[in-house]
C-alpha cells in the first residue's frame, strides 16, 4: 500500500465522504499463493491427508452415496473442506489448535464427539494426527487439488494430473549450432542447412533469380509495395556487389517497412478502428507502428501488451485487450494462438480432442487473467437507466478463502434506482473539482473505478445541451462559435472514452469453471488456481502480480513456444511457408520439416535477444530466399500448392496482399506515400500527457483550444482539401480522409493513403476488401483468392481513373489539380520507347523485352494519350502485376 | 473391397459450360479417365459407399435446385427464436414471449411476428446440435461439414454445388452458379476444389456489382482491347507459372467482361425492384441482401449466401440494438422473401436456409446476455422438398440439450446437400488424394426434415 492511497483516504474522509470508496480499498489483501511446487518437506495433501480422509472419514463425510454427508460436511471436494459443516469451519489455516477438525479427532475415546464415532472406524494414530496438524500449520493447501472424481465414472482421459509430454526446445536437440555473430556467417548457415535438406531429399534448388525480379520482390516483401521507377533505375543501374544486400538494409529501415510489417501484425492482432468511439484501438495501432519503426524487440513488444494496465493515452498496448474486451476466456484463447501456436480455443468448451490440453490447464492459465476488467465502460447501447447504474457502481470488497489463503473479492454493487438521482448529485460534488490523475493515484496497481470518466462523459453530455439550447436561443454570435464549443463537448466525450476504457488488473488469482464442465476432477463453479500449461509455474506474490507474471513467463526464453513461433512465423513470412505445417496450431507432436534449420533458427532470434529486424535481415540475404519461385510442373496434379513437407528450393509464388495491391497503385500515383501519414487527434502524445490532471470545466476548455486550432487551421492539424468535392465529402466527415497536411501531398484526394493509413478495416466493397483484407474478425483473416469483383475493380474502378489523372494548373489555385506522379512523368517524356519503357518500369519494375515493344507497338501509338492509357491499364491487369514472384 | 460405381456428379455433361476457359483441365480429364477408378483423377473421382443408401432414390432428392442460405453469424438464440420456453423462469426465458403461427401447435418468439404466418412454409429444426463453441470454427464446420484442423481446406456447400453442376447453367444466363452476399474475409470458399467454385462475392447487396461500367470515355471495343492486349502480355507470365491462382486470374476476366455485357447484370440493381418490395426486405444488410438473392435465383444462380453479422449477444441480448432489432431484419426479410418466392412459384425449386454456428445458453448471464452454447440450438428450412409446418427434434424442458433427434453439424449439411441433388454419401477426392464428402464423414440427411 503506498503513501498516496493513504493520503487520498485522508483526503476523502476529510470531506466526509467515507464511503464506498473506502470501503473499496480498505482490504488490499496480501496476497500469498501457495504454488504447486511445494517444497520436498511440506505435506503433500493428496498423498498424505486425502488417504487418511478416505479411510477413516469418508463413509460419512463425501458426497456421490446413497445418503447425505453427515451435518453437510465433505471431506472429498476441497472448496466443501474449506467451508466445513452446515455451521461451522473444521479448518483455520495456519492454527491447528483452533481447528476444528484437529479437535474432534483428538478427543478421548469415551467422548461421544470423537471422529469417527465409536463403532464406525478406527480412532486416528498418533502419526495420522500429526500429519493432519502439520497439514493445517502449513497453511492447509490442496496443492491444486480440487476433488475426488465423483461416482463411477472414470477418470476423464484428459485432465489434470495427466503426465505431459515435455515440450522440448528444438534448439537443445542440436548443440552444435552455434549462431554466427557476423551477418555473412549467418546466412550462410541457413543456406547450409536448407541446401543439405535439399540434397537429402533429391531435390534440385531452383535458379537464382535475376536483379529484376530480386527488385521487386524485395520491395514487396519488406516495403509492402513497388518500388517507383526512380527507385527501380538506382537499383538496376547499381553495379556494386552488395548492391542486394545494400538494398535489403535500406528497405528495412525505410518507413514503407514500418506500413508493411504493421500490416502483417494487424492482421494478427485484428485492429480495428471504423467507428466513433474507437481512438482505443487507433492508439493502439500507433503504438504497433511505433514499436516496428523503434524495432522493439519481440519479448518487450508482447510482454507490454500483456501486462499494459491502465488507459489507452497512458499505455496504448492495453489496446491488445481491449480488443476483447471483457471476454477473458475468449482473449486467453487468442493470445495462446498468437504467441504459443496453440489453438486452445478448443479447450475453453471441452478437452482438445487432438492435442494435449485439457480444459482444466485452460482455466488454470485463464486464472491469470480472470481479473482483466475493462472499466468505465458504457457501450452506446446501454439505456440512460444502466448508464446511470453503472457510473454509480459501487465496488466493494470481502474476504474469502481458497485453498487456505485469504483472498480479496471485488463485487459490484448496484445503487437502486430510487437513490439514483441523489447519488448522482453525490457523485457531482464528489468529484467536481478532482481530477482523474488524483483518483487512479489512489489504487495501488494505477487502475481507476471508472466513475470519474463516466461522470466527464455525463459532464460533457449536459454541456452539448447547453450548447444545442444556447444554439436554438441564438445566444453565439456566429456559427463558428457555437460549432466550436459542441466539438469541444463531442471532443471531451471521446477524451472520456479514452481515458475510460481502462483495464483494471485485480489481485485475484483464480478462475471459475463454466457450467458445462464435465469432467470428473472438478465441478462447475470450482475455482482453478494459476499454473502455465508447461514450465515451471512461477509465483504469485504482492510484487508479482498475475498478469505480469503470467506475461513474464509467456515471453521469456525458457518458454519453448514462444520463440519457436516467432521464429516460425517470420520464417514463413518471408517463404511463404514455415518449417512447421501451420504457424499457430503447432502441436507437441507436430514435426518441423527441417528440425536442424528450426533449431538454429530458434537460437538465432533468442541470441540476437529476439530483434526481428536483425533476423529478417539473414533471411533475406539468403541464397534461398534469392532463388525463384515455386511453380507446379506440367505434370503435377495438384497445381494448388507444393505438397507437405516443402523444401525450399526456393520461396513460394504469391498472389500480392490486398495491401500491397493497394499501396503498389498508391506508388504511382501520390509522391512520398510513405510519408503520407494519418492524421490522429490524440497523436502528440506530450500534449495529452496530463489531461486526466484537469478537473472537467478546465478539460472542456483544453479541448476548446485543441478544436480551435483544428478550425483556424493551426499548422499541426490542418488537414489538406480533396481535390474532388464530391467523392471524398463522405471521406472527409470520418477520420478516413484525413492525413497530417504537407507540401507534397496538398491536393491529393483524400481517399489516397496507404492501406496502414486508412481505416482498419476498410468497408465491405471497398478495393482493399474485394482484394481480401481481413475484416478483422478473427487471427490472420486476410485471404488472397481471386475473383471477379477484383477484375472488375482493375479495369473500372476508382483508382484506375486517379492512375490517368495529369497535373493541372488553372488560373485560381483552386482549380489546379495534382496528377498522378507516374502518369505525369510518362506524359513528360517525349520519346516514345522511353515512354513505354517507363510505364513498364513503373508498373512492372523492369524493361521491356523487344517482344513486347514490338507488340505494344504495333497494337498502340504510344504518341497518342490514348493509346499509352491502354498500355497502362493492360499492364496494371496482368498476372505478372498481381503476384509476387 | 466397396464396390465403386461411377459417380453421378462430374460426368462429362457439365464440361461444355467449362470449355471455354478450361480447355487444359478437360484436357487432362479425358487423357486421365482411365484414372477414374484408381480414386485419385486429376479433377476427381467418385466412389459410393455401397452399404449406405442411394440418395437419388430417396424422397425430396434433388427437390431444390437453389439455395438461398442465410448464415447468422455469432451464434442465433435458439429461445429466443423457434423453441421459447415461456414457462421457464425469467432468468432462463428473458424477455421473449410465445406467439401462435399459422400452424396449429407451432409456437415460436414474440420476435417473429411475420414468419409465424408463413410456419406453413416452414420447417423448424429444433435439435441442431454442434461440437464447436469458437466463432470461426463453428462457422467453418456448419459451412464445410468439416472442422477446421490444420491445413486442410474444405469447400462449402456452394461450391460443391458449382463443382457437381451437372446440369450445367441455365442456357442463357451469365452468372456464376455460386454466389455470396456480405461475405466474411475468409471463407467459405472452394477448398481443394478449383478456385472457380469459389463464390463470387458481393461486398455489399446496396452497391451490387461494382465496377461494372468501364471508365467514361472507354467503350467497350476499347475495354476489350486493354483485356486482350493485357492477355497477350501476360502470356509468358502464365506460361511460367502454372499455379491454379494464377491460371485462375484470365478466366475470370472473361467472366467479368461476360457479366458487364450481359443482360443478367440486372440482378444486382436492386433500385428495378419497386419501392415498397425494397422497404418490405428491409433496408439492411440482411433484407438487401436476401431481396439480391431472390433475383440472382431468378436468373438461374443455384446457391447465394447471405451473411449476416451482429448476433454474438454476450451483452444485453434485448437492448433494442441487438436482438429485438437484428430479429426484425430477419423476420421482415425472411417473410418477404417466402412472400415472393411463393407467389412467383420459384419456392417449389427453391430450398430457403436459415442457419448458424450454434446456439446461445438457456439462461442469462450476468451480463444480460447469453453466451456461446453449441449443445442445443434451432435452425430453420423452407421450401423445395421441406416437411412444411413440422417441427422435427426437440430440447429437454430447460431447452439446453437435445432430447430427441439429434441433427448433428454434419447432418445438417448432408440435409441441406441432398435436398440440393447433392450425392451426399459419395466420396470424392481432392487433387492431393484425399476423400471427401458433401455431408462431411458422416451427415446423415435427416428425413424427418424432408418431405
Amino acid at each position: 500500500m503506498d503513501v498516496s492511497l493513504s493520503g487520498w483516504m485522508r483526503k476523502a474522509s476529510s470531506r466526509g465522504s467515507s464511503g464506498y470508496f473506502c470501503g473499496a480499498f480498505l482490504f488490499m489483501g496480501v496476497l500469498v499463493f501457495a504454488s504447486s511446487s511445494f517444497a520436498e518437506d511440506r505435506i503433500d495433501f493428496e498423498k498424505q491427508i486425502l488417504p487418511i480422509f478416505e479411510q477413516k472419514c469418508f463413509e460419512c463425510h463425501s458426497g456421490g452415496g446413497k445418503k447425505r454427508p453427515k451435518a453437510g460436511l465433505r471431506l472429498d471436494v476441497a472448496e466443501a473442506i474449506i467451508k466445513g459443516t452446515k455451521r461451522e469451519k473444521i479448518i483455520e489455516p495456519h492454527r491447528p489448535d483452533d481447528s476444528i477438525l484437529i479437535e474432534v479427532v483428538s478427543l478421548p475415546a469415551d467422548d461421544d464427539d470423537l471422529m469417527p464415532p465409536v463403532g464406525k472406524g478406527k480412532p486416528l494414530t498418533k502419526e495420522e494426527v500429526g500429519l493432519l496438524r502439520r497439514w493445517i500449520t502449513e497453511g492447509a493447501g490442496f496443492s491444486g487439488w480440487l476433488s475426488v472424481v465423483q461416482g463411477k465414472n472414470p477418470p476423464p482421459p484428459k485432465s489434470e494430473g495427466v503426465a505431459r509430454e515435455r515440450i522440448p526446445r528444438i534448439s537443445d536437440l542440436y548443440p552444435k549450432l552455434v549462431p554466427a555473430k557476423k551477418l555473412k556467417a549467418a546466412v550462410a548457415q541457413v543456406d547450409a542447412l536448407v541446401d543439405k535438406k535439399l540434397k537429402s531429399e533429391g531435390i534440385q534448388p531452383f535458379p537464382a533469380i535475376s536483379d529484376e525480379v530480386f527488385l521487386r520482390r524485395v520491395y514487396l516483401d519488406i516495403a509492402g509495395r513497388i518500388p517507383t521507377p526512380g527507385e527501380a533505375e538506382a537499383f538496376l543501374d547499381d553495379r556494386s556487389r552488395n548492391r542486394r544486400a545494400k538494398l535489403i538494409d535500406k528497405l528495412l529501415d525505410s518507413e514503407a517497412f514500418v506500413s508493411h510489417f504493421y500490416n502483417f501484425w494487424a492482421d494478427i492482432f485484428r485492429v480495428r478502428f471504423n467507428g466513433r468511439t474507437t481512438s482505443m484501438t487507433e492508439i493502439f495501432a500507433r503504438w504497433v507502428k511505433s514499436s516496428i519503426r523503434e524495432n522493439k524487440p519481440y519479448d518487450k513488444f508482447v510482454n507490454e501488451m500483456l501486462s499494459a494496465t491502465g488507459n489507452g493515452l497512458d499505455r496504448p498496448a492495453v489496446g491488445y485487450w481491449y480488443r476483447d474486451f471483457n471476454m477473458k476466456v475468449d482473449s486467453l484463447a487468442y493470445t495462446a494462438q498468437i504467441f504459443l501456436g496453440t489453438q486452445m480455443d478448443c479447450a475453453m468448451c471441452h478437452d482438445h480432442p487432438f492435442d494435449q490440453w485439457s480444459q482444466y490447464d485452460f482455466f488454470q492459465m485463464a486464472a491469470y487473467i480472470w481479473d482483466n476488467k475493462m472499466q468505465g465502460y458504457v457501450p452506446r447501447w446501454v439505456s440512460k437507466k444502466t448508464f446511470l447504474e453503472n457510473s454509480l457502481r459501487i465496488r466493494r470488497s470481502s474476504k474469502e478463502e481458497i485453498d487456505g489463503k485469504i483472498v480479496a473479492v471485488w463485487k459490484d454493487v448496484p445503487v437502486n434506482e430510487r437513490s439514483a438521482e441523489r447519488k448522482r448529485a453525490q457523485l457531482k460534488a464528489r468529484y467536481s473539482d478532482l481530477s482523474m490523475d488524483e483518483i487512479r493515484r489512489t489504487d495501488r496497481t494505477g487502475y481507476d473505478t471508472g466513475s470519474y470518466q463516466n461522470y466527464v462523459r455525463m459532464w460533457a453530455r449536459e454541456r452539448r445541451d447547453i450548447v444545442k439550447e444556447r444554439t436554438e436561443k441564438g445566444l453565439y454570435d456566429s456559427k463558428a462559435a457555437a460549432s466550436i464549443d459542441s466539438s469541444a463537448a463531442r471532443m471531451m466525450e471521446d477524451v472520456a472514452y479514452l481515458l475510460g476504457y481502462s483495464l483494471r488488473r485485480g489481485e485475484k488469482a483464480w478462475s471459475v469453471l463454466p457450467d458445462t464442465y464435465r469432467y470428473g476432477n472438478a465441478r462447475p463453479g470450482d475455482k482453478v488456481l494459476p499454473k502455465t500449461p508447461f514450465g515451471q509455474s512461477p509465483e504469485i506474490d504482492e510484487k508479482n502480480l498475475p498478469h505480469e507474471v503470467f506475461a513474464n513467463w509467456m515471453t521469456s526464453k525458457e518458454n519453448p513456444m514462444f520463440s519457436r513461433v516467432i521464429a516460425n512465423r517470420l520464417f514463413e513470412h518471408v517463404f511463404g511457408q514455415g518449417i512447421y505445417r501451420t504457424r499457430d496450431d503447432i502441436k507437441v507432436s507436430d514435426e518441423a520439416s527441417n528440425p536442424e534449420l528450426m533449431a538454429l533458427l530458434e537460437k538465432r532470434i533468442m541470441a540476437d535477444n529476439f530483434d526481428m529486424k536483425k533476423f529478417l535481415r539473414v533471411l533475406y540475404n539468403t541464397r534461398a530466399y534469392q532463388r525463384q519461385a515455386w511453380s507446379p510442373s506440367p505434370s503435377d496434379k495438384d497445381k494448388s500448392r507444393p505438397g507437405w513437407p516443402y523444401h525450399y528450393p526456393g520461396p513460394l509464388l504469391k498472389r500480392m496482399s490486398a495491401e500491397q495491391i493497394w499501396d503498389s497503385l498508391m506508388t504511382m500515383i501520390v509522391p512520398e506515400i510513405d510519408f503520407r501519414k494519418r492524421n490522429f487527434r490524440f497523436m502528440d502524445k506530450e500534449r495529452f500527457k496530463d489531461i486526466d490532471k484537469l478537473p472537467p470545466a478546465e478539460l472542456y476548455e483544453f479541448c476548446r483550444d485543441i478544436i480551435r486550432e483544428e478550425m483556424s487551421g493551426g499548422e499541426k492539424v490542418k488537414r489538406d482539401r480533396s481535390e474532388r468535392g464530391k467523392g471524398s465529402r463522405k471521406y472527409s466527415n470520418n477520420k478516413a480522409g484525413a492525413f497530417v497536411a504537407s507540401e507534397i501531398h496538398a491536393g491529393y484526394n483524400q481517399q489516397l493513403g496507404r492501406a496502414s493509413e486508412l481505416l482498419q478495416p476498410m468497408r465491405a466493397g471497398h478495393f482493399l476488401r474485394d482484394f481480401g483484407q481481413s475484416d478483422r474478425e478473427q487471427i490472420e483473416n486476410s485471404n488472397r483468392l481471386s475473383n471477379v469483383p477484383q477484375n472488375l475493380a482493375l479495369m473500372n474502378g476508382f483508382v484506375g481513373r486517379f492512375l490517368l489523372t495529369e497535373s493541372y494548373e488553372g488560373r485560381k489555385e483552386r482549380q489546379s489539380r495534382r496528377g498522378a506522379v507516374l502518369w505525369d512523368r510518362i506524359l513528360a517524356e517525349e520519346d516514345n520507347q522511353k515512354r513505354i519503357e517507363l510505364l513498364f518500369l513503373g508498373v512492372l519494375s523492369r524493361r521491356p523485352s523487344p517482344d513486347e515493344l514490338a507488340e505494344i507497338i504495333s497494337v498502340v501509338d504510344p504518341a497518342e494519350k490514348k493509346g499509352l492509357a491502354d498500355v497502362f491499364m493492360a499492364l496494371i491487369n496482368t498476372e505478372e502485376f498481381r503476384f509476387v514472384q | 473391397m466397396r464396390n465403386m460405381k461411377k459417380s453421378s456428379c462430374n460426368s462429362g455433361e457439365h464440361f461444355e459450360s467449362f470449355a471455354r476457359r478450361d480447355f487444359l483441365s478437360v484436357m487432362a480429364l479425358a487423357g486421365a479417365s482411365g484414372s477414374l477408378f484408381a480414386g485419385a483423377g486429376p479433377l476427381s473421382a467418385a466412389l459410393r459407399d455401397d452399404d449406405g443408401p442411394d440418395p437419388s432414390k430417396m424422397p425430396g432428392f434433388g427437390k431444390a435446385r437453389h439455395v438461398i442460405y442465410l448464415m447468422l453469424s455469432g451464434g442465433f438464440s435458439h429461445m429466443d427464436s423457434f423453441d421459447p420456453r415461456p414457462d421457464l423462469p425469467e432468468k432462463a426465458r428473458g424477455q421473449t414471449q410465445a406467439i401462435d403461427t399459422n400452424v396449429d401447435g407451432i409456437r415460436i418468439a414474440n420476435w417473429f411476428p411475420k414468419l409465424a404466418g408463413h410456419m406453413d412454409k416452414i420447417a423448424i429444426c429444433n435439435s441442431r446440435k454442434s461440437r464447436i463453441g469458437a466463432h470461426a470454427k463453428g462457422q467453418y464446420y456448419v459451412r464445410t461439414a468439416y472442422e477446421l484442423r490444420g491445413a486442410d481446406k474444405h469447400p462449402h456447400l456452394g461450391s460443391w454445388l458449382s463443382y457437381c453442376d451437372k446440369t450445367g447453367k441455365k442456357s442463357d444466363s451469365d452468372l456464376p452458379a455460386n454466389f455470396i452476399i456480405n461475405p466474411p474475409s475468409n471463407h467459405p470458399n472452394a477448398g481443394w476444389m478449383h478456385p472457380k467454385h469459389a463464390p463470387l462475392p458481393i461486398g455489399s447487396a446496396r452497391e451490387g456489382l461494382k465496377n461494372s461500367k468501364p471508365h467514361y470515355g472507354v467503350d467497350s471495343a476499347r475495354l476489350l482491347k486493354r483485356v486482350n492486349l493485357s492477355k497477350v502480355l501476360g502470356e509468358s507470365f502464365r506460361g511460367r507459372f502454372l499455379n491454379d491462382e494464377v491460371q485462375t486470374v484470365s478466366p475470370l476476366y472473361d467472366d467479368a467482361l461476360a457479366m458487364m455485357k450481359g443482360k443478367d447484370l440486372v440482378a444486382f440493381d436492386l433500385e428495378k425492384e419497386p419501392e415498397w418490395k425494397r422497404e418490405a426486405y428491409g433496408e439492411n444488410n440482411v433484407g438487401q441482401g436476401l431481396l439480391m438473392a431472390k433475383r440472382l435465383v431468378e436468373r438461374g444462380v443455384r446457391h447465394v449466401e447471405v451473411n449476416s453479422g451482429g448476433w454474438d449477444n454476450h451483452n444485453a441480448i434485448y437492448e433494442e440494438k441487438n436482438f429485438p432489432k437484428k430479429s426484425k431484419e430477419v423476420d421482415d426479410a425472411l417473410s418477404a422473401l417466402l412472400e415472393d418466392l411463393d407467389k412467383s412459384g420459384l419456392l417449389d425449386e427453391t430450398l430457403v436456409v436459415l442457419t448458424t454456428e450454434f446456439g446461445r445458453t438457456p439462461v442469462i448471464s450476468e451480463n444480460l446476455g447469453r453466451n456461446h452454447w453449441p449443445q442445443a440450438f434451432s435452425c430453420l428450412l423452407a421450401g423445395a422438398g421441406v416437411k412444411t409446418g413440422t417441427i422435427f427434434g426437440a430440447k429437454n424442458d430447460a431447452g439446453g440439450e437435445v432430447a430427441e433427434n439429434v441433427v448433428s453439424t454434419p447432418d445438417w449439411c448432408a440435409t441441406i446437400a441432398h435436398l440440393a441433388g447433392l450425392p451426399w454419401n459419395e466420396t470424392f477426392f481432392s487433387p492431393s488424394g484425399r476423400p471427401f464428402k458433401s455431408g462431411g464423414k458422416k451427415g446423415q440427411a435427416q428425413f424427418g426434415l424432408i418431405a
